[in-house]
């Protein structure tokens, strides 16, 4: 297989005056998805970080058919709370062998990136069977207000002297402020932006694993909710929850004799804003770094979005879904208020019908928020045939993952 | 603290403080607040190549010869803003405007800032603000002159 040239993939991403993309080789084919698994999520369940991750791994290795003694490689998160470690691996599973560790996994960029830096260590023979693992206890810690998502802006030395004193914190307000811009720019109104809280409600609705599967949200509901920071209501803003999710990969080679049917890692894409890590230093305030990094992912992939048939889009606010779905080509920039008002992300609307399905476990707004690494397991169960709202016919899916200056592109498919 | 987030545990709350921070000697910033203190807005320029560097930063990212400030004239495009209902972080009574402004005479600056809320219903994207200096209270409880911005007259 002739591997694409950095320069062949920069070009397809194109240049811009804004940001860029970073320059991942071409892994297409390389590796896939064989196991996948989650705990429950909830609200503030005193659950253990380290604990839902090894339970998540347990799950993960069952599903995939692989024994805790066959991985030897294992990729977390740096710096989002606290993450396994190999030692507790091997004392969880008594197991003793060596793992190839890296901090460059985990949940938001990394559940995308996680996959291109597992094939270039596959390569390496630095390992052969990686696990990727993320678990949060946000909602516990807020219980104990000990720590919030928004707790970083004070140890950064510019924000806290240039945008804290203008109370210009935590995350809602910065989303909140390029969905007006938006706004004015396109004419983007509430009522299409409530089509995505909404959507994605409908998605949790009935699906087994969501938080908020007990809980309609009809527009009017909606839109008598009050003004978080406006244009966001409560409904636009991602929960706080404990949970994990982990999956495992491994050669593709190797994955055809796995359990389960291989999800293929078809392309990976990463982007960068100028003046990362300020996002109020972002020129373009109605786009994402999305634009930089889906060309590239679909480019290694050998795909456009019209091959797309489901994409899990990293919903911290719905305002940041909506501009990485215009971002990664499903409609033209600007028009994604029409776009996902017309009905086009509810799991039913399939390509065929000009939708692309969107958070079908219902997402950060109403699944869970473990930051975009039930996105991934979703899309696997869904290219596997087996998800609660599934998509006909699925077989190329596509997760945008973001954490505000970054953001990043999976693409996933069956195996041929 | 622990009063305020029982009573607002719905989410986001944000519970980070500040240690003491000194705006006015701070190593990048410092400038900027002493400029305020003054009544002057000003931004981080190289005179060399004259590029504005915003974020402040000690060397010019074109050349590379270190930096210095200058002022601007004051007024300012709307870029966004938007208005904070729900006490998100403790420190700041709702409703609050934070906003982006870009000054006219510093295209590619974005300054984040502060909108009295008298002027909510006057807001639209791309109107023109003119700089004020009032006093705010910093998280950690000190008290600066600060630039904020009001429609143009």
């Amino acid at each position: 297989m002739t591997r694409k040239s950095l320069s062949y993939l920069s070009k397809a991403a194109g240049t811009h005056d804004w940001g860029q993309a970073a320059e991942l080789a071409d892994i297409s084919g390389e590796v896939s998805i064989v196991g996948v698994g989650e705990t429950a999520f909830t609200g503030a369940s005193n659950r253990d970080n380290k604990t839902m991750a090894l339970e998540a791994i347990e799950a993960a290795l069952k599903d995939a058919g692989i024994a805790p003694h066959e991985v030897d490689g294992l990729m977390v998160s740096f710096g989002i709370a606290k993450q396994l470690e190999p030692q507790d691996y091997r004392d969880h599973f008594g197991t003793t062998q060596d793992i190839w560790f890296s901090d460059q996994g985990g949940a938001m960029i990394w559940a995308a990136t996680c996959a291109h830096d597992a094939a270039m260590a596959i390569k390496a023979r630095e390992a052969s069977v990686i696990v990727n693992v993320f678990a949060v206890d946000w909602a516990t810690a807020r219980q104990n207000g000990s720590a919030s998502p928004g707790d970083w802006h004070a140890s950064e030395p510019l924000k806290s002297a240039l945008e804290m004193p203008y109370g210009w914190y935590p995350q809602p307000l910065y989303f909140a402020t390029f969905m007006r811009r938006h706004m004015h720019e396109f004419g983007t109104t509430e009522e299409q932006l409530a089509a995505i809280p909404i959507t994605f409600r409908q998605h949790a609705r009935t699906h087994p694993g969501a938080t908020l599967r007990e809980r309609a949200l009809p527009m009017v509901a909606y839109l008598e909710q009050p003004m978080i920071a406006d244009p966001f209501r409560v409904a636009d803003c991602c929960l706080i929850s404990d949970g994990a999710a982990a999956f495992v990969m491994t050669s593709t080679p190797r994955a055809r004799d796995c359990a389960r049917p291989p999800v293929v890692v078809a392309g990976v894409g990463r982007g960068v804003i100028e003046g990362a890590p300020y996002i109020s230093q972002q020129k373009q305030l109605t786009a994402t770094p999305q634009t930089f990094s889906a060309p590239w992912a679909y480019a290694m992939a050998d795909i456009t979005s019209k091959d797309i048939d489901v994409i899990g889009v990293y919903d911290c606010f719905s305002g940041t879904a909506l501009m990485q779905i215009e971002d990664m080509a499903f409609c033209e920039k600007g028009a994604g208020g029409e776009y996902v008002a017309g009905g086009n992300l509810h799991f039913e609307r399939t390509r065929l019908e000009g939708g692309i399905p969107c958070n079908t476990h219902g997402g950060l707004l109403s699944h869970a928020y473990v930051l975009g690494i039930s996105h991934v397991v979703e899309l696997v169960r869904q290219l596997r045939g087996e998800a609660a709202n599934q998509v006909l016919g699925a077989e190329v899916a596509a997760y945008a993952g973001f954490t505000a200056e970054e953001a990043s592109t999976l693409v996933l498919r069956c195996d041929a | 603290m622990r009063d305020l987030l029982q009573k607002r545990p719905l989410l986001w709350c944000c519970v980070a403080m500040l240690e003491q921070l000194d705006l006015l000697n701070h190593e990048l910033a410092g400038p900027f607040w002493q400029a305020a203190a003054e009544n002057r807005l000003a931004i981080c320029t190289c005179t060399h190549c004259g590029k504005d560097i915003w974020y402040p930063k000690a060397k010019c990212t074109t050349c590379n010869r270190e930096t210095s400030w200058r002022d601007l004239g004051g007024q300012a495009r709307l870029l966004s803003w938007t208005v904070v209902e729900r006490a998100l972080n403790p420190h700041f009574a709702v409703p609050y405007i934070p906003a982006i402004v870009e000054p006219v005479d510093a295209p590619g600056v974005q300054l984040v800032t502060w909108i009295s809320p008298e002027f909510r219903r006057e807001l639209v994207c791309d109107m023109v603000l003119q700089v004020t200096f009032d006093v705010i209270r910093t998280v950690d409880g000190n008290e600066y002159k600060a630039p904020q911005f009001v429609p143009a007259r």
